[in-house]
């Protein structure tokens, strides 16, 4: 890349041994320049994006939430700085990947709203996970009774997606007993 | 004299840029970068914004690198390329998501990919780094228009039958009305885009056969 | 011996030659030559060959006229619905062969395999499925299972089958919705496969065998008389059509499965496509291995994954998957599995003798 025809000046800069690594770091440290510059522009709209997300997904399940907290993974939802409920994310295995469902619960522990923010189950069939006939059947139900009907619950799988219905329902189940244990065990 | 030498440069600007389209088009004649192709051609939207992504970082890596060609050691410039092309997909990435969380999201992983899409790399290595700024930016534009009219047709058919229509910007185009009830849902699956894939390019070289003889 | 060695060649074994088309034709005129130019290739099983006197084309109809038997049974079942999924499949079978034959400029020759694959296509559908859907599934059968990688005889997967595997990944809930027989009307009763999880069979189990047996159960439109197909099964193996290494080993793979796990033998037989896999899709020449070993060890393979998908799978069927992903073994089977050549010896041996 570097032609023949340079000055002798120029033709003892390029041939040195150190000049790439030289180059390499000026190079680098002008990228790592702009890039710090791009992001102190992003950052604030990044943040604020995301929490406005989570905003607008907990304001649905409580229309009522003036404020909320987040201490151990866990959304203390404040209404005149009162708890007025929990909500959480629960993690599952489904057919074709990790199914993301957000909880909610009231401050009785009892199921509010689910409601699945990211799954890569199978379009038309696992997707319909998404749908509110299968998440209202979670509404106002006990920890014990989020189970599929099959398996002694009250949860009714979609028909031909066992698998999806069943990664959210188990694993919406688990995360309820997980955190209810931890919010007991430290009072929030 | 100086005249003659611009309007050489403009017709080689435009020889360049109509290369990288049609006679090199990076997905159907190439066949490179198929990653992102397959993967995020399951609709429009995405395959714009893909698209948008791939010639911005294309531009960008191409001028800078077509700037540093000169004073680029041999035996650092692969290093040099990655460095200049990840800076301009991070900048990309987080113009993204801050401005534009929806596309953001549903590219999902391919956007920080573009950083080891071979058609970058390919026209930083081939082009960029043995040819002038301006035809940098010829060669940037045309490859970027050959992989965004490549990514449009094939998302154009994926969405179509796997959806039942057709979605720009959250505008609904239109739609058909029986495949839209009950739409081919392999085709915005993976193995839909093989299928689709397969097929345009047995029909390019149908074409291209029948135009031979 | 030799005689017959030189001038003829065998069709029994020899999946190329049988169901190439243009290949069928040639084989009778200059057979001994072609014959060795082919051997080289590995494209047929070894020497020596006997000519059946009985073409590709004569084989299929043979075949088509023993799918009447799960055909009658379907339209006896379900109605005249079932009828016209079975034409729509085996017209459009036979009119995307004309097309794409035209297309690439190949004789068209009426030999009976896409209307096979069109009525097999069919007779593994559930009775409701919409007709346009019917299309969409042969088309991709004849145009992109079988004419795309080269035509009969070169199709690496069973057609009908990748026909239907494309369909219930493309249409899982039309695929997966089953009715009983007998409610032809518009408010038939959904049901569930017999081999659904949820399905609990009425009655006693005596009167349960007895619907699975004749075929009074809900199900893909021909699979569900496992009495029929036996009988088409035998008459298949009897004209030496089919091998009868195939089904039978594929069938007791599952049986022997099905003890190990402690399933219900004569359920897991006749309920769901089994028996019609084993007997019409499995048995497929070009997609199984030529060689009789080879043809153990994949049924053995079907059966296996068929097992396995019925009871660990996320699906309540696995015959159509697990002939296709045993399809996809065949050139593998074929490669390791060969026959020892006619008058092969040892060579040990041979030093021995000398």
């Amino acid at each position: 890349m570097i032609s023949e025809k340079k000055t002798g000046f120029g033709n003892k800069i390029l041939s040195n041994k150190i000049y790439p690594i030289i180059i390499l770091s000026i190079i680098v440290f002008v990228a790592v320049l702009l890039l710090m510059l791009v992001n102190s522009f992003t950052q604030e709209k990044i943040i604020a994006e995301r929490e406005a997300k989570v905003t607008n997904i907990l304001q649905k399940i409580y229309p009522d939430m003036q404020d909320f907290e987040l201490k151990d993974d866990i959304y203390i939802i404040l209404k005149d700085g009162d708890v007025i409920g929990y909500s959480f994310i629960a993690i599952g295995k489904g057919y074709g990947g990790e199914i993301n469902t957000i909880v909610g619960l009231d401050k009785d522990y009892i199921v509010k709203e689910i409601s699945v923010l990211s799954n890569t189950e199978t379009p038309g069939l696992g997707t319909k996970i998404l749908e509110a006939f299968f998440t209202d059947q979670f509404k106002g139900l006990e920890t014990q009774d989020v189970k599929l009907s099959k398996d002694g619950g009250k949860i009714d799988a979609i028909s031909g997606a066992t698998i999806s219905s069943r990664a959210v329902t188990d694993s919406v189940r688990a995360a309820i007993e997980q955190k209810v244990e931890i919010i007991k065990s430290k009072n929030y | 004299m100086i005249e003659k030498q611009e309007r050489l440069t403009a017709k080689k600007f435009w020889q360049e840029f109509a290369k990288g389209i049609v006679i090199t088009n990076p997905v159907f004649v190439l066949v490179l970068g198929l990653c992102p192709t397959l993967a995020v051609s399951n609709s429009l939207n995405n395959a714009l914004g893909m698209s948008a992504g791939v010639i911005f970082v294309l531009l960008g890596s191409n001028i800078i690198i077509s700037l540093l060609r000169k004073i680029t050691p041999n035996l650092v410039r692969i290093p040099v390329f990655i460095v200049v092309i990840a800076t301009f997909v991070t900048i990309l990435s987080l113009v993204f998501e801050a401005y534009l969380p929806p596309l953001y999201e549903s590219l999902g992983i391919y956007l920080p990919l573009i950083v080891v899409n071979c058609i970058i790399l390919g026209r930083a290595e081939v082009f960029a780094s043995k040819n002038s700024v301006v035809l940098s930016i010829a060669d940037a534009f045309g490859v970027g228009f050959g992989f965004t009219i490549a990514l449009i047709i094939i998302s154009f058919f994926r969405e179509l039958l796997g959806t039942g229509g057709l979605e720009v910007f959250g505008k609904q185009l239109f739609s058909i009305p029986v495949l839209a009830e009950s739409p081919m849902s392999v085709f915005i699956m993976p193995p839909g885009a093989f299928i689709v894939m397969g097929l345009l390019l047995a029909l390019f070289r149908m074409i291209g056969v029948l135009k031979n003889e | 011996m030799n005689e017959i060695n030189k001038e003829n060649i065998n069709e029994d074994n020899s999946k190329n030659n049988v169901l190439n088309d243009s290949k069928a034709d040639e084989v009778s005129s200059e057979a001994a030559k072609e014959s060795i130019i082919v051997r080289e290739n590995n494209f047929i099983s070894q020497s020596p060959h006997i000519w059946r006197g009985i073409s590709s084309a004569k084989i299929m109809y043979i075949f088509f006229a023993s799918l009447i038997f799960p055909s009658v049974a379907a339209v006896y079942f379900f109605g005249l619905r079932a009828l016209w999924v079975m034409l729509a499949s085996t017209i459009t079978s036979v009119v995307v062969e004309l097309i794409i034959k035209k297309a690439r400029k190949k004789n068209f020759k009426m030999d009976g395999s896409a209307l096979i694959t069109g009525l097999l296509l069919a007779l593994t559908l559930p009775p409701r499925i919409p007709i346009w859907m019917v299309v969409i599934g042969a088309a991709f059968s004849i145009a992109l299972a079988k004419e795309a990688f080269g035509g009969l005889g070169y199709n690496i997967f069973n057609p009908a089958l990748a026909g239907r595997a494309f369909l219930a990944i493309c249409f899982p809930t039309f695929m997966t919705q089953w009715y009983l027989p007998g409610n032809s009307g518009i408010d038939a009763v959904t049901s569930a496969s017999p081999l659904g999880e949820s399905f609990v069979a009425e009655g006693s189990k005596i009167a349960f065998y007895r619907d699975l047996f004749f075929g009074n159960v809900a199900g893909s439109i021909g699979e569900t008389s496992a009495m029929l197909i036996i009988i088409a099964g035998i008459l298949l193996i009897a004209f030496r059509i089919i091998d009868w290494k195939i089904p039978l080993v594929y069938v007791a793979t599952v049986v022997i499965m099905s003890l190990i796990f402690g399933e219900d033998i004569l359920f897991q037989v006749m309920a769901g496509g089994l028996l019609f896999g084993a007997v019409f899709m499995a048995t497929d020449y070009v997609t199984s291995p030529v060689t009789g070993l080879g043809r153990i060890v994949f049924a053995i393979g079907c059966g296996l994954i068929t097992f396995l998908i019925r009871r660990f799978g996320a699906m309540p069927e696995g015959v159509c998957f697990s002939i296709l992903v045993m399809n996809g073994f065949t050139p593998l089977i074929d490669k390791y599995i060969r026959p020892k050549p006619f008058g092969y010896v040892k060579p040990q041996k041979a030093k021995q003798a000398k």
